[in-house]
């Protein structure tokens, strides 16, 4: 197993250690300095973009990569791992987390004063740590490793998610909550598999399992993993955590958690099921309920976000319909499911992260029309935004459109590779998804569709309580980063042909693991 | 499908709409520059269609290179005959619909005209990319972005009530295409990779009673958009837009994508021979009969003047339907002559509504007293298009009521005859009373002016001049009829069988 020569060897180290230097640094320079350390931490996210973008175009020419974290080779060592899929939410994670920080902490919050550099460069560094924890989780082929990673990415949430005003420390608090419940269930998990096959590496226990997985014991780590996951995950009715994170999170923060955090760990399941767990029994008993729980969160997401009249709690509540989907193509198990679900991820992260940026525009006032709560409902400060925010406005129109799944956007597509997989699986099952994703996609249409008619037709009615006086100052760099997600859906649908075809065909060739397991006892070669 | 000549000019016909959509948003300080954009791609969109005109009369197929977008479904385009028949017309309309556009904006000093144009522009593209879709998926897409392009110019006044029909017209439009959507896949499950056949290609794919559960889906999704009962509630709705919006969406763009695509699926995805067999034949052709009797008694009862066009549209968008269901050589003939049929006719009554609204502030038809003398070319054009409807001979209606009655005895059907006779007494009774009030009745009040600006009445005038030459010389200029046979013709070739028996119509 001799590591492929790549252009800068260190790549996929690099990839995990830049933005976890950075998690230290940036603070650290910043309580030094007492100067703004916007450019130091911008410069770590861009450094992480760029070997993650770089990662992503080796991939297709050199294969996948596997790295030994150390020199220590699997399945002892902790390895890394770098196929087309990986490298694609590698690149989706840091490209979200690039124009999340272009945005300074505070800038576009109530009050819109600048924090201090202390304050700001902590926030950033939480922004930074996040994340390491989830390009950590994308890359890791090591279970304990993997629990690490969800912990790092976990407290980092919480902390920025902590760092809104207002009731945001209990938001926190739940998230905190949920998070260390899944990731203690995850461990325990992990435990009870390690105690039956001695092992925690991935493909490793892909080789054992079969003949250990009649132990009870496979069964309990099994089911305990797949909880801690589902939580995680957000799967209904395991989501209570999300739409008040998602929610009370201060902006740059909230955008990048809206749009890649779950998502990262549905991304999870389909490795640990795809590659070892799915193939025994209670693992497949354990899709079977993520595909019918996916198949109600779906429709039960989009319910209740039809109910929420505030804007952001609507797009959270969207987002739990949309993890829904997601792991519902994820547990349907064939190829063609799998990329619809991958690709509904990558779209739903660009779109949902653009409406969030705007949403957090909104409420700040920076696009005009009032602040607050108030203003995030449909009707009052988002009635008008086409007026004021011409640019920003078709942006977030696009991100909607996607969100229902209208074309020429990227989710139309996905919904498309979704129903299409769903009715070729048919029975019982893919018939009920195929009803539910119609289901929920036209109930999307209704809630996405008034917004965005508030926003072109309706004229701006006269906020009431506290006016704007001065918009924040982060009109610009939202709207910038409004602008950037939204051509991306954009250029997602138009190019969705080779996207599908280059960055998700591990998923059609090699439908139930990527690569051949390593043999047991026979450990590979040193590097 | 052996005669396909590999070609580009598609995508000019489709992306014309679409390239023009930045510089009119980038001009909006510029509104001779902008409405010169509007201009060029109605024209290169216009070019495309009659570059294309030859080749397809040679029996040959433009058909553009693949884009692959989804596994099985390429987004690609091919221009036969049918689909270039309703590509000429759409794009032929548009020039003169931009035209009498920025007459009646700038009469109206109307506000949001940039929105107004680019949606436009986009509604354009998107009827092309309908009319040369060369599959289901392709068609499907065309189909959304028509939805949601046409949804700002529908609720362009902006008020609540426009806002509220807006939504009404959104709900029946969008539930329709999500029902369209799965339809789709469903189709592409059963025959992976197919495109538009002539004679269809779904016969025999699956159960007889799931084949007719998928028809009964893609009826609802394209049903819907050509009006037919009970799903036509959103046409007279969205009558809240402005007049040329009507006149070229509500009229042909629109409606006609519905009706264009009931022959699409009629002729070309199940076929008329699986639609017989299935036993769907009868059961469309008195929907169809049913929605021509309904919106006719409807509009006797309408005194607002676009909702009785409206109506009207209904009822003779399933002249459409109807000659899909008969799925004879004749009757496709008509169905399909009629798509451009009507659309010079209405678009014509359209124009002539907005006009006297424009000129005079009036809607009513009861208020139309006197206005045929001072509006003489409005209301001489009016007066063609009124004809055309009700399918008085030398106009282009009579020839697709013609071919429709004739396609109805091919297959041994007298009843569609007497239908087209019944429905053609019940469409003077609506527009020769309009005539009368005009031309007859004395104004009340002080008379008002005379015609408006030429933007005004020369496109009515225009489009009527079209309807005459249709209905005398039916292959003059483009040759309309000539298409229309080609289509047919193309079906019958496939379902040989089609002509030989139609038992559930005798």
């Amino acid at each position: 197993m001799a590591p492929t020569p790549l252009p800068v060897p260190l790549l996929p180290g690099l990839l995990i250690a830049l933005p976890l230097t950075g998690a230290a640094l940036v603070p650290l320079a910043a309580a030094l300095t007492r100067r703004s350390t916007g450019w130091l931490a911008l410069a770590f996210h861009a450094g992480t973009a760029a070997a993650a973008l770089a990662l992503f175009l080796q991939v297709p020419a050199s294969g996948p990569i596997r790295y030994a974290l150390g020199g220590w080779p699997g399945p002892w060592g902790i390895e890394i791992y770098f196929d087309g899929l990986s490298t694609l939410f590698a690149l989706l994670v840091a490209g979200t987390s690039l124009v999340a920080a272009w945005i300074p902490p505070g800038a576009a919050e109530p009050g819109g004063e600048h924090p201090a550099p202390v304050r700001e460069g902590l926030r950033r560094g939480a922004l930074l740590l996040l994340l390491s924890g989830l390009v950590g989780m994308v890359a890791t082929r090591d279970l304990f490793n993997l629990f690490v990673f969800m912990e790092v990415s976990s407290l980092a949430a919480a902390t920025l998610i902590a760092s809104g005003g207002g009731r945001a420390p209990v938001a926190a608090f739940r998230y905190l909550l949920a998070g260390t419940v899944a990731g203690s269930l995850y461990l325990f998990g992990v435990g009870f598999l390690y105690a039956v096959t001695g092992t925690l590496n991935l493909d490793d226990l892909a080789a054992r399992l079969p003949g250990a997985d009649a132990a009870p014991a496979v069964a309990v780590g099994v089911a305990l993993l797949a909880v801690g996951l589902f939580l995680k995950a957000a799967l209904f009715p395991l989501h209570g955590w999300l739409p008040d994170a998602y929610v009370r999170a201060p902006v740059p923060a909230s955008a990048f958690i809206a749009a890649v955090m779950a998502k990262v760990s549905a991304y999870a399941v389909l490795r640990l099921f795809g590659v070892a767990l799915g193939g025994t029994e209670i693992g497949a008993a354990a899709l079977q309920a993520a595909l019918w729980l996916g198949i109600f969160g779906a429709v039960v997401g989009s319910v209740f976000a039809l109910a929420q009249r505030e804007v952001s709690r609507m797009l959270a509540w969207s987002s739990v319909g949309a993890m829904g989907t997601i792991l519902l193509g994820i547990a349907l198990g064939t190829p063609a499911a799998i990329t619809g679900a991958l690709f509904h991820a990558a779209a739903h992260a660009l779109a949902k992260g653009c409406l969030f940026f705007g949403a957090g525009g909104v409420r700040s006032g920076s696009f005009g029309g009032g602040r607050g709560t108030d203003a995030d409902d449909y009707r009052r400060g988002w009635a008008g935004l086409g007026a004021r925010a011409p640019f920003t406005a078709a942006a977030l129109s696009l991100a909607a459109f996607s969100m229902i799944g209208l074309p020429p956007t990227a989710g139309f597509f996905s919904k498309y590779l979704l129903l299409d997989a769903a009715l070729d699986a048919g029975g019982a099952a893919g018939t009920a998804a195929f009803t539910a994703l119609l289901v929920s996609s036209l109930l999307s249409a209704i809630y996405f569709l008034r917004v965005v008619e508030s926003v072109w037709f309706r004229s701006a009615s006269a906020p009431t309580g506290e006016r704007a006086a001065s918009p924040a100052p982060g009109r610009r760099p939202l709207a910038a980063a409004a602008l950037t997600l939204g051509a991306a859906v954009l250029a997602l649908g138009v190019f969705a042909g080779p996207f599908r075809e280059r960055a998700l065909s591990d998923w059609n060739s090699r439908p139930a693991g990527e690569a051949a397991p390593l043999s047991p006892g026979a450990g590979p070669g040193p590097r | 499908m052996t005669n396909e000549v590999p070609s580009l000019v598609p995508f000019a016909a489709v992306g014309a709409g679409l390239a023009a959509v930045v510089p009119i948003l980038l001009s909006r300080r510029f509104p001779n520059l902008r409405e010169t954009w509007t201009f060029l791609a109605a024209g290169v969109q216009l070019a495309a269609a009659l570059a294309m005109l030859p080749a397809v009369f040679s029996g040959a197929e433009p058909l553009s290179p693949a884009l692959p977008l989804l596994p099985g479904a390429p987004l690609q385009f091919r221009a036969d005959p049918l689909g270039l028949l309703f590509l000429t017309l759409a794009s032929l309309l548009w020039t003169a619909t931009s035209a009498y556009s920025v007459g009646y904006l700038r009469t109206l000093k109307s506000p949001h005209a940039t929105g107004y144009y680019a949606a436009f522009a986009v509604a354009a593209s998107a009827a092309a990319a309908i009319a040369l879709a060369a599959n289901l998926v392709t068609f499907v897409i065309g189909y959304e972005v028509l939805t949601v392009a046409t949804w700002p110019l529908v609720v362009h006044r902006r008020t609540r009530s426009v806002l509220g029909s807006g939504r009404a017209y959104l709900a029946y439009t969008l539930l329709a295409g999500q029902l369209l959507l799965g339809a789709v896949i469903w189709a592409g499950v059963l025959a992976p990779g197919a495109g538009f056949t002539p004679g269809g290609f779904l016969a025999g794919t699956a159960s007889d009673g799931a084949l007719r559960v998928l028809f009964l889906l893609f009826l609802v999704g394209v049903g819907a958009k050509a009006a037919v009962f009970p799903l036509h509630g959103w046409l007279p709705a969205a009558m809240v837009a402005p007049t040329p919006v009507s006149a070229l969406l509500h009229a042909v763009a629109v409606v006609k994508a519905g009706a264009f695509g009931m022959l699409r699926l009629t002729g070309w995805v199940f076929g008329p021979e699986a639609m017989r067999d299935l036993g769907l034949s009868l059961p469309l052709a008195l929907l169809a009969a049913g929605t021509i009797l309904f919106a006719s008694l409807r509009a006797l009862g309408e005194d607002h003047l676009k909702r009785r066009l409206a109506y009207s549209t209904v009822s003779q968008l399933s002249y459409i339907v109807l000659g899909g269901a008969l799925g004879t050589p004749l009757a496709l003939t008509g169905a399909a002559f009629h798509i451009a049929a009507h659309g010079f006719t209405k678009i014509t009554l359209f124009f002539c509504a907005g006009a006297v609204y424009a000129a005079t502030g009036k809607e009513r038809i009861s208020s139309l007293a006197g206005l045929g003398r001072t509006m003489p070319i409005t209301f001489g054009a009016f007066t063609v298009g009124a004809l055309g409807m009700a399918g008085v001979p030398l106009l282009p209606g009579f020839l697709s009521k013609w071919n429709l009655a004739l396609g109805g005895l091919e297959g041994g059907a007298l009843w569609p005859a007497a239908l087209l006779v019944g429905s053609g007494l019940l469409n003077l009774a609506y527009y020769l009373p309009i005539l009368r009030t005009a031309f007859f009745e004395r104004a009340g009040d002080a008379a008002p002016g005379g015609e408006p600006t030429p933007l005004l009445w020369a496109p009515p005038a225009f489009a009527a001049a079209c309807a005459v030459v249709l209905g005398v010389v039916p292959n003059a200029g483009v040759g309309f009829l000539e298409l229309a046979k080609a289509a047919a013709a193309q079906v019958a070739a496939a379902a040989p069988t089609a002509l030989a028996a139609l038992p559930n119509l005798r």
